[in-house]
């Protein structure tokens, strides 16, 4: 009886519903935290010197595509992570294959190089500030995707905060990577991926209390 | 169970594209399977209506969240499994507090309680009425659904809705108040 009173006023409440509200919103939070990430490295780190005479060279590219691709898998398994079914199917693969590609890269360059230089390959200028610097650079990209996500219907937390949080510090990664002047694949390899992962731990650790629906 | 799926997703994309007679031949269909499927897992509770109605409501709120491709039935019991689990919580953290320690934790709160009292007051001033009462009797005075329909002459859908919005506003006020804080 009280249950019937119920249905009726739902029925009564039925209206027309975006279908691809979900997608929209993670590209909008994605859009806006690119943004807001390049703003904040503009005013506090300021882009690489360089950046026109590179701009069309392999070394700024690869490290564009590198974030680029992780930041798509990880926002395209945001999206199937805000529904209560969510098959996240083969996307995690596809969101980890950048990381294995850049290990396999970074082992044969430092098997090629000789052994002085192997050290250097690896911790480069700045291994210290980098994955500090990506994961402040993915706080609000990461704020905003959890943002989304509370809106939606997410059953598994953690797994959407982790894919979250790496699609922010992925976001964050290709920003900072326009400051950032190591260019050597084994420190992509470890300290652009210790900060991308940093900010999905922190998005896991954070989505079983934000997420309530 | 075939049979079943396929009306139910009929039913639900007819739902989607704003059809009313198809909606609520799916929220009637879907009801008792809530119900049997949340009895199945815990057993008859006390509750068992109110929780059945949350994840009507729930469904309601995230019927966009629906895509095609997915099984109805899938989709419905993984609403539902997700409020089970989150009453069941709910239960666990409230027998935390064994009853020895209960006077220490009340003396130690007392004036945090009544701070938390007055703002919830003024909270709840700018509700409209039916929403304030709704909440106040069973949310704060911890009245069953049934016993505040009966002293309040309310339905209890309409209780349950009423609380439903009134809270969803609550939080939305809460979220714009913060929001103007952080300025």
């Amino acid at each position: 009886m009280e249950t019937n009173d119920l249905i009726e006023r739902l029925v009564a409440d039925l209206r027309p519903v975006n279908r691809r509200r979900t997608e929209q919103l993670v590209a909008g939070a994605m859009i806006l935290s690119l943004l807001a990430s390049l703003v904040l490295l503009g005013v506090w780190l300021g882009f690489r010197p360089d950046l026109p005479h590179i701009a069309a060279s392999p070394r700024l590219w690869s490290k564009l595509a590198y974030a680029g691709a992780i930041a798509a898998a990880a926002a395209a398994l945001t999206c199937r992570l805000a529904r209560p079914v969510a098959s996240t199917g083969d996307l995690w693969p596809l969101a980890a294959a950048p990381f294995l590609i850049a290990a396999v890269w970074a082992i044969h360059d430092l098997t090629t190089a000789s052994a002085p230089l192997r050290w250097r390959l690896v911790v480069g200028r700045s291994w210290t500030e980098c994955p500090v610097r990506i994961l402040v650079l993915a706080l609000p990209g990461l704020a905003a995707l959890l943002w989304v996500l509370r809106r939606q219907a997410p059953t598994q937390p953690r797994q959407a905060g982790f894919a979250a949080g790496l699609a922010a510090g992925a976001l964050a990664a290709g920003v900072y990577s326009l400051h950032c002047r190591e260019d050597s694949v084994p420190f992509l390899a470890v300290w652009y991926a210790l900060g991308m992962l940093a900010s999905a731990a922190l998005g896991s650790l954070l989505a079983p209390r934000w997420l309530r629906w | 169970m075939h049979a079943l799926e396929a009306r139910l997703k009929a039913l639900m994309l007819a739902s989607l594209a704003g059809s009313h007679t198809a909606y609520r031949q799916l929220l009637r269909e879907a009801e008792p399977l809530v119900r049997s499927f949340l009895i199945n897992r815990v057993g008859m509770r006390a509750d068992v209506d109110d929780l059945v109605q949350e994840v009507l409501i729930a469904v309601h709120t995230h019927r966009a969240n629906y895509q095609p491709e997915q099984l109805f039935t899938a989709w419905l019991y993984a609403i539902a499994r997700h409020k089970l689990a989150d009453a069941v919580r709910h239960d666990a953290r409230r027998h935390h507090v064994r009853l020895e320690d209960a006077p220490e934790r009340i003396e130690a709160d007392h004036g945090d309680r009544v701070a938390a009292r007055l703002d919830v007051d003024r909270l709840l001033d700018a509700l409209p009425c039916k929403q304030r009462a709704a909440i106040r009797c069973v949310k704060l005075r911890q009245w069953t659904v049934a016993d505040t329909s009966a002293r309040t002459g309310m339905s209890q859908s309409a209780i349950k809705l009423s609380i439903h919005r009134g809270l969803n506003a609550l939080v939305g006020r809460r979220r714009e108040a913060t929001a103007h804080g952080d300025e």
